[in-house]
């Protein structure tokens, strides 16, 4: 060991790199661990599962690779002087045991990265938690700390007090404007059989991701199997799917495609019955991808994603229809991805991509055309990014870019034959961003500081984005971390983002005479792992808000303008604790946030309605045990949330408002209403318990599994909000819930 | 150590779901409601009646059932020199006073109590005084004229309504004026587009403050035009007339 330091001072050295694949379908894997046997030398992977390992000594050395759920491989190495060899590894899924793995990916990235808030998903933790007809990405997030939802049917991301609108979503880095679109934002737009695995920063997240207040969920979808041409059908409830993936020469491809098909089952049955029945709803959604590796150093990737929501009605009442009303809103978007290893130490990717969010509605009226009536609404995305790593050193990592976005609002409104209102914003976003990644003390103590410079078009403003974060490994399993950094953002919506259902979100660009909203995120961590496969962390963190422009209505804007927000301020505090286990035949975790939000409008700060103070999240799941029979080896989990209720504003009394006239006096009155404050109620307690059983089966040689979910097995009536009802005297408060039975649904999954 | 493993989650599944059960039968059915009635007042004190009216209503909790009103509250209505209590009338509906003479631009004051309620306090300052310069009594009228008068003190919203001689009721506008106005105008063609030639009386009237805030500011949903520990409006309103005669041309 001392003759490897002397040699290492001495700097005649030589590394290896390349990077790391499963064998069985040729995806890369992160995170995976790298070591040389009876040295102090070794590495992980890093999330493009590429590694290298600096400053070896020459001589020969066995190298090992190490990742959950693979085996391990070990080859033999030679390392020459000033060389660098290049050595990509494919490592074969394993049937060991998961207790025998003695790292994990999860806690190699402990040990290697410095980012807080941070959340990574695979497949596996999608399709094991209890669903709602079928597994979704977003439906899972938000079982995790710092995430709340508005109620039980809820699609939309509250992370940390933010609203929806200020996450950055990302799909193969297209941005995804809306990804809770489909069945008035029942599902995601993320179909999950194509997705690989997603990341959420839940703050404080690094300098090469902007232009959000709160939060990043990047999700990246499978890379397409190079080994065999396999598949999925998946049959549920709602929706069928299909994915297809296989190779292709010098690299891969998968295709994937989901319906809903409640249309076509509601049309059967009007046909069989002749009820006059139809649902005129239906989604799509696709996703496609290409890679084509003409070196082991390059790659092309083709991501293309189209995901559309149509609402087509026609009067069907009538023999002869005279009007129809259509409504179509999705996202699409494309991106080509070269990523290239330019010398061993000098990694890069760079990305063209174009996205689109589209809502359309059409009124025709089939006998006069004059009264046609076309809203439009869509954002048109062209973005050029290129990023770049430099490994200085064994202890040095350098991240460093620049994106430039090219982005068109359009919204216009069509009537009777004529333009009534059109109106388009064209706006620039060129960002530059460095990073650094310093072990100051080996295994101890390592810093993260960064800056992001922008320069937004409009107003011709530019902002800097300072990003801070250090960690503090005080015992092998034992860190603290703390973060600090600002936030810009330079769209907002301008529908509000505490509506209880919203389908569509309306962007708009900050004005020139608009301040840009910033955050300001502060987060302290603590993560301790009891061993391998248990650990505990505690977040609290504070994010101070300026400049938030936010609409105070709740209605929908169709062409709304940027000047129709009010500007604010805010703030939320609150504090995550995370405790997760993976065993061989149990997993869980238990999740808990505390968190206060408040916003401020004209001085006075009120609790928006995501304001929830604690929510938790307890999922087990475990593989049924022998001894039961016809369900042996299946997987049941379970999900059990409970919630403080959140806030509302309600109607609470009414007067007699009087009419005067003064050539008779007195006349007729109406009822005035006297409302609380909007914050002035908490709805009642949420909880819930959902199951979900799973069984793998066997049907004409073809592997598949079935499942059966249960949502809200004990019939709890959550409230999901009030009304009034003033048909009635006296009015009757109503209240809502969205889930009044327990909800049965089933499925299954066959692969080929 | 796999069996126990095994059965760990069934344990904790048996002891999770009663407490579960537990927490479910406590939930919460009702809304509960924090919110205290007030009463509800509507009085407009002018100077065309001799005896003045007061309403005295309640405000409800927002699934209460609606009430008479409120025919057993203690209602004064005091000056300088004048302490008066009305008297709760079946017929009109209402509280009535004893004939007194209005003083333009004197401050009346209301007091109403009634079991059950926080007392409500009111003041208004009766709106000045003031002159009709066009159109005289006598004089034509005609759509391109333009109604003048001096300011009324105090005000800054007016009436003007026109009344058949022959019966039966003519046009109405409401007109606010600016604080620096010291001469009130009031166009006829901006509210008057068609009705018959005539002789008419016309009733203007202005406003104080209170009544103003009561119908024309928006906002807040709790009206309070006046008024004190308790909703509605104590306002008034100082009335003039003219006769003459409309000419369409």
């Amino acid at each position: 060991m001392y003759f490897t330091l002397l040699v290492i001072l001495l700097n005649a050295t030589g590394s290896v790199s390349g990077f790391v694949t499963d064998a069985s379908n040729g995806e890369r894997l992160a995170y995976t661990n790298i070591y040389l046997e009876n040295t102090i030398l070794g590495t992980a992977s890093n999330d493009k599962g590429y590694y290298i390992i600096h400053k070896i000594p020459p001589g020969s050395y066995q190298i090992v690779y190490s990742y959950i759920g693979y085996e391990n491989v070990s080859r033999d190495i030679i390392v020459e002087e000033n060389r660098n060899l290049t050595l990509n590894v494919e490592l074969d899924p394993s049937a060991i045991e998961v207790e025998e793995i003695t790292v994990s990916a999860e806690r190699t990235r402990f040990e290697q990265t410095v980012e807080v808030s941070h959340i990574m998903f695979t497949p596996r933790e999608i399709s094991s938690v209890p669903r709602l007809f079928e597994g979704d990405l977003i439906k899972t997030l938000q079982l995790m700390p710092g995430v709340v939802t508005m109620h039980d049917l809820s699609n939309k991301l509250h992370v940390r007090g933010g609203s929806p609108d200020e996450n950055l979503v990302l799909l193969d880095g297209i941005t995804v404007y809306n990804p809770s679109t489909h069945l008035g934002g029942l599902f995601s737009t993320f179909n999950p059989d194509a997705v690989g695995f997603a990341e959420l920063y839940a703050g404080g997240f690094p300098a090469n991701y902007g232009d959000r207040l709160s939060s990043v969920l990047s999700v990246n979808t499978k890379e397409g199997n190079s080994k065999d041409l396999t598949g999925m059908f998946s049959f549920g409830l709602v929706t069928s799917r299909l994915l297809v993936e296989g190779p292709i020469p010098k690299g891969s491809f998968l295709v994937s495609a989901r319906r809903s098909y409640f249309d076509a089952l509601v049309w059967l049955y009007d046909k069989i019955r002749d009820d006059d029945i139809s649902l005129p709803y239906y989604f799509y959604d696709f996703i496609g991808k290409v890679n084509f590796n003409p070196s082991p150093e390059n790659r092309f990737t083709l991501a293309g994603l189209s995901s559309t929501d149509v609402l087509d009605f026609q009067e069907i009442e009538t023999e002869d229809p005279d009007e129809r009303i259509g409504l179509e809103w999705g996202n699409r978007g494309v991106s080509l991805r070269w990523r290239s290893v330019f010398t061993p130490k000098f990694y890069g990717e760079i990305v063209g991509a174009w996205s689109n969010f589209l809502t359309q509605l059409r009124y025709e009226d089939l006998d006069d055309s004059t009264e046609n009536l076309n809203l439009y609404e869509d954002i048109i995305d062209y973005t050029a990014k290129c990023d770049f790593n430099y490994f200085w050193g064994e202890n040095h990592t350098m991240e460093f870019g620049i994106e430039g976005k090219y982005s068109t609002i359009g919204y216009n409104w069509d009537f009777e034959e004529e333009i009534s209102f059109d109106q388009e914003h064209q706006i620039s976003v060129i960002a530059s961003y460095i990073k650094s990644k310093i072990f100051v003390i080996p295994s101890v103590l390592s810093i993260q500081p960064g800056i992001r410079s922008i320069y937004y078009s409009k107003g011709k403003r530019l902002c800097l984005d300072p990003r801070f974060g250090i960690k503090y490994l005080f015992r092998p399993n034992t860190a603290f971390n703390f973060a600090l950094g600002k936030y810009s953002q330079f769209l907002v919506t301008v529908n509000s983002q505490e509506s209880y259902f919203s389908i569509f979100d309306f962007w708009r660009p900050v004005d020139e005479t608009q301040a840009i909203p910033t955050a300001y995120h502060a987060i302290a961590g603590f993560e301790q792992w009891f061993d391998e496969k248990t650990k505990f962390t505690i977040e609290p963190y504070y994010k101070k808000y300026y400049n938030l422009l936010i609409p105070t209505e709740d209605d929908i804007y169709f062409s709304a303008p940027t000047e129709s927000l009010q500007l604010g301020d805010g703030y939320s505090a609150g504090i995550d604790l995370f405790f997760k286990k993976t065993l061989k035949n149990v997993f869980g975790w238990i999740s808990y946030s505390l968190s206060f939000t408040k916003r401020r409008f004209d001085g006075d700060y009120y609790s928006p309605r995501y304001d929830r103070r604690h929510n938790m999240n307890i999922v087990i799941g475990f593989t049924i045990p022998q001894y039961i029979p016809l369900l042996k080896n299946g997987t049941l989990s379970t999900r059990w949330y409970m919630a403080t209720g959140l806030p509302h504003g309600l109607d609470i009394a009414r007067y007699q408002y009087y009419y005067w006239d003064p050539r008779w006096g007195t006349g007729d009155y109406d009822w005035e209403i006297i409302s609380s404050a909007r914050d002035a109620y908490r709805l009642p307690l949420s909880h819930r318990l959902d199951l979900h059983l799973e069984k793998n089966m066997k049907i004409f040689g073809l592997k598949g599994s079935w499942y059966i979910d249960v949502i809200n097995v004990y019939n709890r009536k959550n409230i999901a909000f009030y009304t009034v009802d003033y048909d009635e005297d006296p009015p009757e408060i109503n209240k809502y819930v969205l889930l009044p039975i327990p909800i049965p649904s089933f499925g299954f999954n066959l692969t080929f | 150590m796999k069996k126990k493993l095994t059965r760990r989650p069934t344990s904790a599944i048996a002891w999770l779901l009663p407490v579960v059960l537990l927490i479910s039968n406590q939930c919460e059915t009702y809304v509960d409601i924090d919110y205290e009635p007030q009463l509800n007042v509507f009085g407009i004190l002018s100077n065309a009646q001799q005896r003045q009216e007061i309403l005295v209503d309640r405000t409800y909790q927002i699934e209460e059932p609606t009430g008479p009103v409120i025919d057993d509250a203690l209602v004064i209505l005091s000056r300088d020199d004048l302490f008066d209590t009305l008297e709760f009338s079946i017929p009109d509906v209402r509280y009535i006073s004893s004939p007194f003479t209005l003083v333009p631009e004197g401050t009346y004051d209301i007091m109403v109590s009634s079991d059950g309620f926080d007392t409500l306090r009111g003041a208004t300052t009766i709106p000045g005084n003031f002159t009709i310069f066009f159109p005289g009594y006598g004089d034509t009228l005609t759509f391109q004229d333009t109604i003048t008068l001096s300011r009324s003190e105090g005000a800054q919203l007016y009436s003007v309504a026109f009344s058949q001689s022959a019966g039966g009721f003519g046009p109405f506008t409401w007109h606010e004026s600016q604080p620096s106005d010291t001469i009130v105008q009031i166009p006829v063609a901006d509210y008057w587009e068609e009705a018959l030639e005539g002789y008419y009386t016309i009733y203007i009237a202005s406003y104080d403050n209170n009544f103003y805030e009561y119908y024309l500011v928006e906002g807040d949903s709790i009206k309070q035009a006046g008024v004190t520990g308790g909703v509605g409006l104590f306002g008034s309103t100082w009335i003039r007339t003219t006769s003459t005669y409309v000419l369409f041309q």
